[in-house]
């Protein structure tokens, strides 16, 4: 019994609280790249991506599986 | 990678030496011919090979500001052309930009492209443009009435949404397309409303 009462008051309040994550506007071709939030540089000496300033870079999106 | 629009795997983006998306797709498709006209005018030298005698154009350049960068880069013009006119380059491209984004009246793009070259108008000749533009759209009332609205459907979906509002904001962002057809501000509701659509199907 006691569940059950609970229940209607809880779903709302989880409702209320729930938030949605919006992706932001892409930036497409000949928009400036926004600002990349990188950790770790390998391979490489630079340690920002300032650090690759003028020259043309290649940022490649993959995944292992 | 949601940021540039990539969707899926594997994704790429190519940079311009002037930091500006110049292609955006499938990896397979970068080739010479994408590559090419990209090169011309790159600096061959990473920053971080750079010489002791363009450390000042380096440190501006990591702090992000471009004015100063242009300053130090006239004391190394003769010594190392191809970084100073790199420098310059960056700048011209920014402009280059707002341009483009005053002719077809997109005035938040006008605003945030002349903000990242607030430090440079001094000191470069392209200053005088930049600042023209400004003044253009500061006493363009429906210039003004356009940018409000689109820094308006910027604030309502920066970030998150609460479910509770998820109505409220469709709404108001429903009004801003309606109130502005044919404009910028029509053009960021409408994708703002697509994301918030998206946001709660996920």
């Amino acid at each position: 019994m006691t569940t059950l009462s609970l229940l209607p008051v809880a779903l709302p309040a989880l409702a209320l609280g729930a938030s949605l994550a919006l992706p932001l506007p892409a930036a497409g071709v000949g928009d400036p790249l926004p600002t990349p939030e990188l950790e770790k540089f390998k391979q490489t000496e630079a340690e920002s991506f300032e650090d690759l300033f003028g020259r043309v870079v290649i940022i490649e999106f993959f995944e292992y599986w | 990678m949601r940021a540039v629009g990539a969707r899926g795997f594997p994704s790429a983006v190519v940079v311009d030496a002037q930091g500006n998306i110049a292609y955006s797709g499938h990896p397979a498709s970068i080739n010479a011919s994408v590559l090419k006209p990209l090169l011309k005018g790159a600096l061959k030298t990473p920053m971080y090979e750079w010489p002791k005698s363009c450390s000042k154009v380096a440190k501006a350049l990591r702090k992000g500001n471009l004015g100063d960068a242009i300053k130090a880069s006239a004391k190394i013009e003769e010594e190392h052309p191809d970084i100073a006119a790199a420098v310059v380059g960056m700048a011209d491209g920014r402009l280059a930009t707002m341009e483009k984004a005053a002719k077809a009246g997109d005035w938040l793009k006008v605003q945030s492209t002349g903000e990242s070259l607030k430090d440079a108008v001094k000191v470069w000749p392209g200053g005088e443009k930049v600042t023209a533009i400004l003044a253009e759209l500061k006493g363009d009332k429906e210039a003004q009435a356009i940018l409000k609205a689109q820094e308006k459907v910027l604030k309502l979906t920066a970030g998150e949404v609460k479910a509770s509002r998820y109505d409220k904001t469709k709404k108001e962002l429903e009004k801003i397309r309606d109130k502005h057809k044919g404009t910028a501000a029509e053009r960021d509701a409408r994708a703002a409303i697509e994301r918030l659509k998206a946001s709660r199907s996920r």
